[in-house]
């Protein structure tokens, strides 16, 4: 029993020095950033281009389902005119930032985890060094930086798309009409609904793009290690954001 | 000169470099001869600053480069080439750009990459090749691509990881030609990691073989038949020498 107790405090300890360690050199290799563009864009390609269709299918089924469950909830002590600033509360606060942050953490931070992992094992990240290229600056900074771009573009994105479906599912089932669904957003919109959500998503985007790097960049035993590694970034990743979103929620939404 | 002076290194349990002194001086190619697992390709990290020692020191042209600040050792590694065992091309770049990384990175402008790329490729006899990717090569040309990418930065030193493992015996052999060739168009510096003993006879000037962390010999590749050492008749025997 100790000794899993210490076991599991040494390896907390250990995650937590490695991920330490990784973010300062990354943050020293700012200084090259010139040298980034190239990579950066690469990677914000992968990161948010190539992420939009799932994206797109995981926002417009979840605002059709919020549209339909508010509906059922507030159907007997509230006007449905409340249909379209509940939805898009839930959406910004949220539903967006979480479920797009978790469906980038399964299709990016496995991507990252997994490249990075097999570069480790086939001595490409090696091969990087030997050619005098930093491989934090070539390698991690982009994708952390193209985390922290792109999860809030696509949260955006995913809250538009969100509340769209949100509205055609309440004309269609619910039979509210769409300018009345659209002036309830209106009539209690928050800005600091929106950019609360927008602050979660950069967190959201650097843990996963930080964690799938950080268990790539030190990937150890062949393909056992890189599809340990792909695992452990997923986990932890959809951890971290859980406890971040509550942690950030009490910070923006607690008062 | 490369100059590794009394080297210590353990990984785990094991001592993997126990004492290892070795001097590799300029225009010579020494071959590093060994059975799997006795700590060839370690030493060979270690001359590039991908290692660390654990005690001892790797004098590069002058400089401890276990001692040195990274941008240090950056600007030391320019001095090098190096052929991984496996090649370590980047799988989503074609063969131009794996051979052209390192001066893109350094920055150099587009027409002189281009050229000293195809020269570089031409090198290796692989004209032609710069619009395929890694996964569309065989063995013997990824081989050859590693080795045109680390030549086309011109460097000082070239340090090959095993480099015939895992080809067929023809197909080692070009390569081995191919090492020789540099060798003598180039002459460059070279250390060659190996447990083909034939491939060291034909590509290097000195021989050292390295047992259980030690080097046990160091000779000039004439003298390899004088050695009574078990482990170098053992490969003598076995590579049908003796």
């Amino acid at each position: 029993m100790l000794d899993a107790l210490i076991n599991f405090v040494s390896e907390v300890l250990e995650l937590l020095g490695g991920v330490s360690d990784l973010t300062v050199k990354s943050i020293r290799s700012l200084r090259d950033i010139k040298k980034i563009p190239g990579p950066l864009l690469e990677q914000m390609n992968n990161f948010g281009v190539n992420s939009v269709p799932i994206v797109l299918f995981t926002s417009v089924f979840t605002g059709m389902v919020t549209a339909v469950q508010i509906a059922y909830q507030i159907r007997d002590y509230a006007p449905l005119d409340l249909l379209g600033a509940g939805v898009a509360k839930m959406v910004m606060m949220e539903l967006g930032p979480v479920l797009t942050a978790l469906v980038i953490a399964g299709r990016m931070g496995a991507g990252i985890a997994a490249e990075l992992g097999t570069m480790r094992v086939t001595e490409q990240i090696d091969a990087l060094e030997c050619m005098a290229i930093d491989p934090i600056r070539y390698l991690v900074l982009p994708r952390i930086l193209s985390g922290i771009i792109m999860v809030p573009i696509l949260t955006v994105f995913a809250i538009t798309v969100a509340i769209t479906g949100a509205a055609f599912v309440s004309n269609v089932v619910v039979d509210l009409d769409y300018t009345t669904f659209f002036q309830g957003i209106k009539l209690y919109f928050v800005p600091k609904d929106l950019y609360g959500g927008l602050i979660k998503s950069i967190f959201f985007g650097l843990i996963v793009s930080l964690m799938g790097s950080y268990y790539g960049y030190y990937a150890k035993g062949g393909a056992t290690g890189v599809g340990k590694a792909t695992t452990q970034a997923v986990v932890s990743s959809s951890l971290l954001i859980l406890l971040m979103d509550y942690v950030l929620g009490v910070f923006l939404f607690g008062k | 000169m490369i100059e590794i002076r009394d080297i210590h290194k353990r990984l785990g349990d094991k001592e993997v470099l126990r004492g290892i002194s070795l001097t590799i001086n300029e225009g010579e190619t020494v071959a590093i001869l060994g059975r799997s697992g006795m700590g060839k390709s370690v030493l060979l990290k270690h001359i590039v600053g991908l290692m660390k020692p654990d005690s001892g020191q790797v004098i590069v042209d002058g400089v401890d480069i276990t001692r040195v600040k990274r941008k240090k050792l950056f600007e030391i590694r320019r001095l090098f080439g190096f052929v991984f065992q496996n090649s370590a091309l980047f799988d989503s770049f074609t063969v131009w750009k794996n051979v052209a990384l390192p001066l893109i990175e350094a920055g150099y402008d587009i027409e002189t990459i281009d050229m000293r790329v195809k020269k570089a490729l031409s090198m290796v006899n692989l004209e032609g090749t710069e619009d395929l990717y890694p996964a569309e090569l065989s063995g013997g040309m990824m081989k050859r691509v590693g080795i045109a990418r680390a030549l086309v930065g011109d460097p000082k030193y070239l340090l090959y990881d095993e480099p015939t493992a895992g080809l067929d015996p023809v197909i080692a052999d070009r390569i081995n030609d191919q090492i020789l060739y540099l060798k003598e168009y180039l002459k460059k510096t070279a250390v060659v990691v190996t447990h083909d003993l034939r491939s060291a006879l034909k590509i290097s000037d000195k021989i050292a073989l390295l047992t259980d962390g030690v080097i046990v010999t160091f000779i000039r590749k004439e003298e390899i038949f004088q050695v009574e050492h078990p482990e170098m008749r053992q490969f003598l025997k076995a590579s049908g020498l003796s």
